[in-house]
């Protein structure tokens, strides 16, 4: 299933997965902007403001009450980091209309969604004065700086975290998409206007859909919806690459940084540099070497970390494709944290040494098929999939991933190992709680 | 061996149960995915805390967490192998949970299904419990314990099942607690194992590219042709009172902002499967008639800074045991219970407008459509149905026929303050003198 990419005007590029497999199509309408600290939190803290109503539907009740009259048709915002790209835009989940109850000829779900999604970009509740509604720009405002506070009430997510900001402190990538409390407290519903006109001035919508609908058809809908808006050709906002033209391929020194938290777990999450992202001849080796090493329920970290040493529940590891870069993660006592640092290091110097059975390569090998396989199951995956690889550049069908699973030797693993190197290692250390945790007994 | 068909038309899908010899319920939902997803369960969990005695004389204590030691324990065979290895050996992920009334072991794969299956079968129908094995577990399931209670938002739902519920096991948490799972001994898991793992209290559900057949010739190979035990396991039940053990309760933790729980205990437990099924979905479209974004309490309370998005809510039913919850973050927990009291008195007096009726309705019918597009879900909610002894497609049917008035009337019973609890987590004291204001 490779998607049929249809240029729907100058601003406007849809990609388009036609399959009957699903009983809802999705569309996602998507902004790719460079990474910029003077301009994520604000494009974050924008989407968040425009979602709470519009000059038809002046709050969120009547945003929701209309799209749940569209059979739950649902609009949800997507913030996130791509390499040192921002993706920030809406997706729409849309009942099939085949499965539409009976007497409910004539909906045009499709069309209405868009509509509604047209509303949010362009047409957002404004007061008198034009700008966004303060109301609206307060309140999220606030709520943004509770989210950047309440990052650590997931100690685990906050020590990944921790580790990616240290890691790439200078690097695009980690620049928060939050930004600090100061920098938000400052927003006024001025400064966020003028934001959001100029946001839209160099808007180019980059759109996935999956569903039953002919390509042709869905570019029409999209041609119609933004005919008025998006129609005039722009100067500049072309959309970037998502990899760095300079990317960093080997840690030059190691980071070792510590915090504490009063909680009862400790966590240990490790940042290293593979040299290695998509688009290179060795990806498929170092995804090969990353699922081998601590992904698949037998890699070597889970079975030594956890099944031998009985260190930790979870210990796993994550490759940035975009970035070439991995982060692994474990949740311990802090006791063990030297035990367990130990023995992951063993077990890449491990790999690199090809202290690897046959069984477990094949097993790495065959459990990303069969990963990989999958996504053509998920919507959201499909689009993650092919959308991701498009920013990047790189045209690779999912039917040719087994082909590429399937030729990396054994020495392409050693190989891809042997790159690795240290960069970040971060601890987030569990400080005595103030109260100890019930512990009821019979 | 009988195989019976359950088909909708609306949705143009169907699956087949097949009755093996071996006792053993087997449900296949053919699907063309590229995955297939299978779960092997038993219909035994947390809540089980007791063994039947041998002389029927009652019930003998077991510690907390042994359903969910049983489950981590019971991926290594008896050969020394372990069924994780096996399934990597061949592409299969697999995995497992344990939930209050089930424990399930599942795999999803793209090729080598029957072996997949055949793998699934025979380990969880091979157990082998050693001292050093189970000593080993205790450590990676302390850490397990611990990362729960690290999360604030398990944590306040854990607290709130202990004030809810003064008798029922519910009000324990389903891993134990690290001093329960130092006293579970391998000779412990094999009582546990003999008494609920019977191929009568287990079901087999499968959904993807397979055809039922399929399935049925590899249980036929990998189990037992006659049927060894099909006499009801007696389970301990519980004279639950109608109050709650306690009305609030708080704790502290590391959170940037009080973060609450609202449970209402219902008391009014359907003995009847189907009973219960149709309580369950008025509930559903009760909840979101009620609270749900596009209605006014979450318009209100977000316009007024009291919540954000985190605010969500669901109504759980299991048999035994029945409450609603509504949970977020607040400056202003207490506030929210008293808005929350006062807002369900003025729908009561009001009534549910037509209009808020039917949008509702619309959603939660996409809601029912959209989840059979993952076989991971769909074998989950078979699962769920077949254990309740319910039948999957008819909750569509229920759906449709839900009444306005019924669901007026349900709103004027279930609310009563006196099944009302609250649970928060509030910030840690020092965090709060020197970062909040």
């Amino acid at each position: 299933m490779i998607p049929n990419v249809i240029s729907v005007g100058e601003r406007i590029t849809l990609r388009t997965c036609q399959t009957e497999k699903f009983k809802s199509e999705t569309l996602s309408l998507s902004a790719v902007l460079p990474l910029r600290r003077e301009t994520a939190y604000l494009t974050t803290l924008l989407f968040a403001v425009l979602l709470r109503g519009t000059r038809t539907y002046p709050n969120l009740s009547a945003l929701n009450r209309r799209l749940d009259y569209l059979f739950g048709t649902e609009v949800s915002v997507h913030n996130y980091r791509r390499g040192d790209m921002q993706v920030v835009g809406l997706a729409a989940e849309i009942l099939n209309s085949a499965y539409l109850p009976q007497g409910t000829d004539g909906e045009t779900l499709l069309p209405d969604a868009l509509d509604v999604m047209r509303e949010i970009l362009f047409y957002p509740a404004l007061d008198e004065s034009g700008c966004l509604c303060a109301k609206y720009v307060e309140s999220e405002k606030q709520l943004q700086c509770d989210s950047i506070r309440a990052q650590k009430n997931h100690p685990r997510a906050y020590a990944a975290e921790r580790c990616r900001a240290w890691m790439y402190e200078n690097e695009p990538c980690g620049i928060s998409l939050y930004g600090t409390e100061e920098e938000i407290q400052a927003v006024t519903p001025e400064s966020l206007t003028a934001y959001w006109r100029t946001f839209l001035s160099l808007l180019r919508l980059q759109c996935f859909y999956v569903g039953h609908s002919a390509g042709n058809t869905v570019a029409t809908a999209l041609q119609t919806a933004f005919a008025a808006e998006l129609s005039e050709t722009v100067v500049g906002g072309a959309v970037g690459s998502v990899l760095s033209p300079e990317p960093i391929r080997k840690a030059e020194q190691v980071k070792r940084r510590e915090e504490s938290l009063p909680v009862g777990q400790s966590h240990l999450v490790i940042g290293m540099r593979t040299g290695t992202r998509i688009g290179d001849a060795d990806f498929y080796a170092c995804t090969v070497f990353n699922e081998l090493f601590g992904v698949s329920p037998i890699s070597k970290i889970f079975m030594n970390v956890r099944e031998k040493l009985s260190l930790c529940y979870s210990c796993s590891s994550t490759y940035n494709l975009y970035k070439g870069t991995l982060l692994i993660s474990c949740g311990l006592e802090a006791a063990n944290r030297a035990l367990a640092e130990d023995e992951i290091f063993r077990q890449l110097s491990a790999i690199a040494n090809g202290d690897f059975s046959e069984e477990e390569l094949t097993a790495a090998k065959k459990s990303l098929e069969n990963s990989y396989r999958q996504l053509q199951d998920s919507p959201g995956a499909l689009e993650s999939y092919y959308f991701g690889r498009a920013l990047a550049g790189v045209e690779d069908p999912l039917e040719h991933c087994r082909q590429g699973f399937a030729a990396v030797r054994r020495e392409d693993v050693i190989a891809a190992a042997k790159k690795v190197t240290l960069d970040t290692v971060f601890f987030l250390r569990q400080s005595t709680g103030e109260e100890e945790n019930c512990d009821e007994d019979d | 061996m009988k195989m019976t068909e359950f088909a909708s038309s609306l949705i143009g899908e169907h699956y087949v149960k097949v009755e093996h010899p071996s006792g053993l319920r087997i449900y296949v939902y053919p699907k063309q995915m590229s995955g297939i997803y299978a779960m092997f369960s038993v219909q035994y969990g947390s809540v089980d805390n007791t063994l039947p005695k041998a002389d029927g004389s009652g019930f003998e204590k077991v510690p907390d967490g042994i359903a969910h030691f049983l489950e981590h324990k019971l991926f290594d065979n008896p050969d020394g192998t372990d069924a994780f290895a096996n399934f990597s050996a061949i592409g299969a992920d697999a995995n497992a949970y344990t939930a209050y009334h089930r424990t399930a072991y599942l795999f999803s794969c793209t090729e080598r299904f029957d072996e997949a299956l055949t793998e699934l079968l025979s380990f969880v129908t091979k157990p082998h419990f050693t001292e050093a094995s189970v000593k080993k577990e205790r450590g990676i399931i302390a850490e397990e314990i611990k990362m729960y209670e690290d999360s604030p938002w398990e944590r306040v739902y854990q607290n709130l099942l202990a004030a809810l519920y003064q008798k029922h096991p519910i009000r324990k948490n389903i891993c134990g607690t690290v001093s329960s799972i130092r006293k579970i001994t391998p000779e412990l898991l094999y009582r546990c194992y003999e008494t609920y793992y019977r191929l009568s209290n287990m079901a087999l559900v499968v959904c993807g590219p397979v055809t039922p057949q399929q399935v049925a010739d590899v249980a036929n190979r990998v189990l037992p042709q006659a049927t060894a035990d099909t006499a009801k396991i007696p389970r301990k039940t519980y004279r639950e009172p109608a109050a709650p053990a306690k009305t609030r309760v708080e704790a502290q933790m590391q959170v940037a902002k009080p973060i609450f729980c609202i449970g209402i205990k219902d008391t009014v437990l359907p003995v009847s499967p189907q009973e219960r099924l149709k309580r369950e979905i008025s509930m559903m479209l009760l909840n979101e008639i009620l609270f749900s974004q596009s209605g006014e309490f979450y318009g209100e309370l977000l316009e007024e800074n009291l919540i954000n998005p985190s605010f969500s809510f669901g109504y759980s039913a299991e048999e035994g045991f029945a409450f609603n919850c509504i949970t977020g973050e607040s400056d202003r927990p207490d506030e929210i219970l008293t808005r929350l009291q006062a807002y369900l008195e003025r729908v009561e007096r009001e009534g549910i407008s037509d209009e808020a009726f039917e949008r509702c309705r619309r959603a939660l019918y996409a809601d029912e459509i959209r989840a059979y597009d993952s076989t991971e879900e769909i074998a989950n909610r078979l699962l769920t149905f077949v254990f309740d002894g319910t039948e999957m497609y008819s909750a569509m049917e229920l759906f449709a026929a839900v009444q306005k008035k019924e669901l007026e009337e349900l709103l004027q019973s279930f609310y009563c303050k006196e099944q009302f609890a609250l649970s928060v987590i509030s910030p840690l004291q020092s965090q709060s003198n020197s970062e909040r204001k």
